[in-house]
């Protein structure tokens, strides 16, 4: 029998595979799609319990709004690094470095 | 059923997580984190949330979508060959996209009866406890839209004025 536990366990098992993407990879674009995989697996536990209140699928629904803005923000950000700096790697963004 | 289908997304979810992170080349990783949102959505179709999940793969494929563009743009990926696989894969894309809009065409909500018998509408959730949430959300993604719209604008033209 499936139940919420399940998703719940798949979503922290996302949540860190985000994280260490997030910690390990430089590329910012990569990077950004980490943290979509964090926003996936809150979407996920919001979805399981939305079986269980009804409020559960409304907040999933303006999660993945917000996490929409933020990865198209962030996308734009790459575009605009890329453009002056000719490179994604983020370990080149020392500028504000001290 | 969801037994049977329930583990198999769920490793589909994992596998193409772990692509994200694993992948030395961006552009697999941009189809590996595809690949999880629609997992995802699958996995939210499940939980009998076919409105969430219609949006998440809409909006994460449109997001994969756009950090693919942004990669070829970034990268100028050339070759024959590679591009061959590329359009393979916008094809299967377009074809994903019919079929779900297919799906979506054929739902039917129920008769009115079968209406009443269904818990809370997550709509009217939405548009009534929720209104604040809402507006609030609203006005996030239109200042979001603008940032996107400044933030790529071209350098080229702030010399015009």
């Amino acid at each position: 029998m499936v139940d919420a536990s399940h998703y719940i366990l798949l979503a922290g098992v996302l949540f860190t595979i985000g994280v260490v993407g997030v910690l390990v990879r430089r590329n910012i674009l990569v990077v950004l799609m980490a943290l979509g995989l964090m926003f996936n697996a809150a979407i996920l536990v919001f979805a399981a319990f939305g079986r269980l209140y009804p409020s559960g699928e409304v907040m999933a629904l303006l999660v993945l709004a917000v996490s929409s803005a933020g990865l198209g923000v962030g996308v734009a950000l790459g575009v605009l690094i890329f453009r002056r700096r000719k490179t994604l790697d983020s370990g080149e963004l020392d500028q504000l470095r001290w | 059923m969801q037994e049977y289908l329930f583990f198999p997304f769920a490793a589909w979810v994992l596998v193409s997580a772990l692509m994200v992170v694993l992948c030395r080349q961006p552009i697999h990783a941009a189809l590996g984190f595809g690949l999880s949102s629609l997992g995802t959505a699958a996995l939210g179709a499940m939980v009998e949330a076919p409105f969430l999940a219609a949006a998440q793969a809409l909006v994460y494929g449109g997001t994969a979508g756009l950090v693919s563009a942004t990669l070829f743009a970034a990268l100028a990926v050339k070759g024959e060959g590679y591009l061959r696989r590329v359009y393979g894969a916008t094809a299967l894309g377009i074809a994903f996209l019919v079929l779900l809009a297919r799906y979506l065409l054929a739902f039917r909500v129920g008769t009115e009866s079968e209406i009443e018998l269904m818990p809370v509408d997550p709509g009217d959730l939405l548009f009534g406890e929720y209104a604040l949430a809402l507006y609030m959300v609203a006005a996030l993604l239109l200042a979001a839209i603008m940032a996107v719209a400044v933030l790529i604008r071209d350098p080229g033209s702030e010399g015009d004025h």
